[in-house]
């Protein structure tokens, strides 16, 4: 009944609700569960990703650049990825693979300061760095090692980050702390 | 009151607040007007209206969703359902799809979505066999395709 009966969009709307191991499985069910997932346009995985960034305090912006079932299916899958690697490589007693990058900050944009702190915003694509020409800077990470600026604030007397959240998934709220000792909020 | 006829020709009385709950129904009535005819259901038997009025009725009262909701929209599509809603949703296999059904085609989105969240919470943390046996699905695929699979999404072997 469930695949006979059923329309596509009401399937749809039952998978809509399944983490990616649960699709997993049931597109593991049956052909036709199977290409249901996989032809529902990015629908499927982009639903799981939204919701492991609701769960976990991602920023979604940070997969606004996503556009194929592929990617978006290689996107709410990576954790799941990764525990998995991380799993067979402690079985046999191994590191997991580090990968470094030494990342290119625009010369024009440096020269002349100090970067005081930097922050990773949560989702994996943004990074906000602090200087002492005072300003914060928000860098896309995408083409990364080359960065791109996507916001410059300025930001006085800053001495250190305290606490950083992200609200509702588009919202990033950072807490900073002053030359004064007095704290203060910063929403960005 | 609102007149309503099933497929299998039973005429229902319904309250027209009960009823509004119906998005399909409610813009029928401001369309038409007030008539006397009922409202064929032909997709609806009556077994299965009986079920969508309690829930319209257990409901009444209730601020009706806005209608413009984006399906795309972020929100929050946890699986948690409540008390009432579970209880209700306690029936065989085949009445749950037939009240789902229904609700799409009366346009109660609460409902629907309570219909599903019920069907994905019964998928959930099971194996794929554990979903055959459940919802009688044959399995179409050859033992090299489903261990291809497997194979290509290694991910979802590790607990």
């Amino acid at each position: 009944m469930l695949t006979s009966k059923m329309p596509l969009e009401l399937q749809l709307a039952i998978v809509g609700h399944l983490d990616p191991r649960d699709i997993f499985h049931l597109q593991l069910t049956c052909r036709h569960l199977y290409d249901l997932v996989e032809n529902s346009a990015e629908m499927a995985w982009r639903n799981c990703l939204n919701q492991n960034c609701l769960r976990n305090g991602l920023f979604w912006p940070s997969f606004a650049h996503l556009a194929t079932v592929a990617e978006y299916k290689h996107a709410a899958t990576a954790p799941l990825r990764f525990s998995a690697a991380y799993h067979k490589a402690s079985k046999n007693n191994k590191m997991l693979k580090k990968k470094r990058m030494r990342l290119q900050f625009p010369a024009k944009c440096t020269t002349g300061s100090t970067i005081l702190d930097i922050h990773f915003i949560p989702g994996g694509r943004f990074l906000a760095t602090f200087s002492d020409s005072g300003t914060m800077d928000v860098w896309d990470l995408r083409a990364a090692p080359t960065l791109e600026m996507v916001l410059s604030m300025p930001l006085e007397r800053f001495r250190g980050v305290a606490y950083s959240n992200v609200v509702d998934c588009d919202k990033v709220h950072i807490l900073y702390e002053l030359d004064l000792d007095i704290p203060a909020s910063y929403t960005a | 009151m609102v007149l309503l006829l099933t497929s299998d020709n039973e005429m229902f009385s319904v309250a027209e607040d009960v009823i509004k709950r119906s998005a399909y129904i409610k813009n029928m009535l401001e369309d038409v007007g007030e008539s006397d005819l009922p409202i064929p259901l032909p997709n609806v038997e009556s077994n299965v209206l009986v079920k969508i009025l309690e829930y319209c009725e257990h409901y009444r009262g209730e601020p009706l969703p806005a209608s413009d909701v984006d399906p795309a929209e972020i929100g929050d599509r946890s699986l948690d359902i409540a008390d009432w809603d579970q209880k209700y949703m306690a029936v065989d296999q085949e009445m749950l799809f037939e009240i789902i059904l229904a609700a799409n085609y009366l346009d109660i989105k609460s409902l629907l979505d309570v219909g599903c969240k019920t069907v994905a919470k019964m998928m959930k943390g099971k194996s794929s066999e554990e979903i055959r046996t459940l919802f009688n699905i044959a399995n179409d695929f050859t033992p090299e395709e489903e261990a291809q699979i497997r194979k290509e999404n290694a991910w979802a072997e590790c607990r």
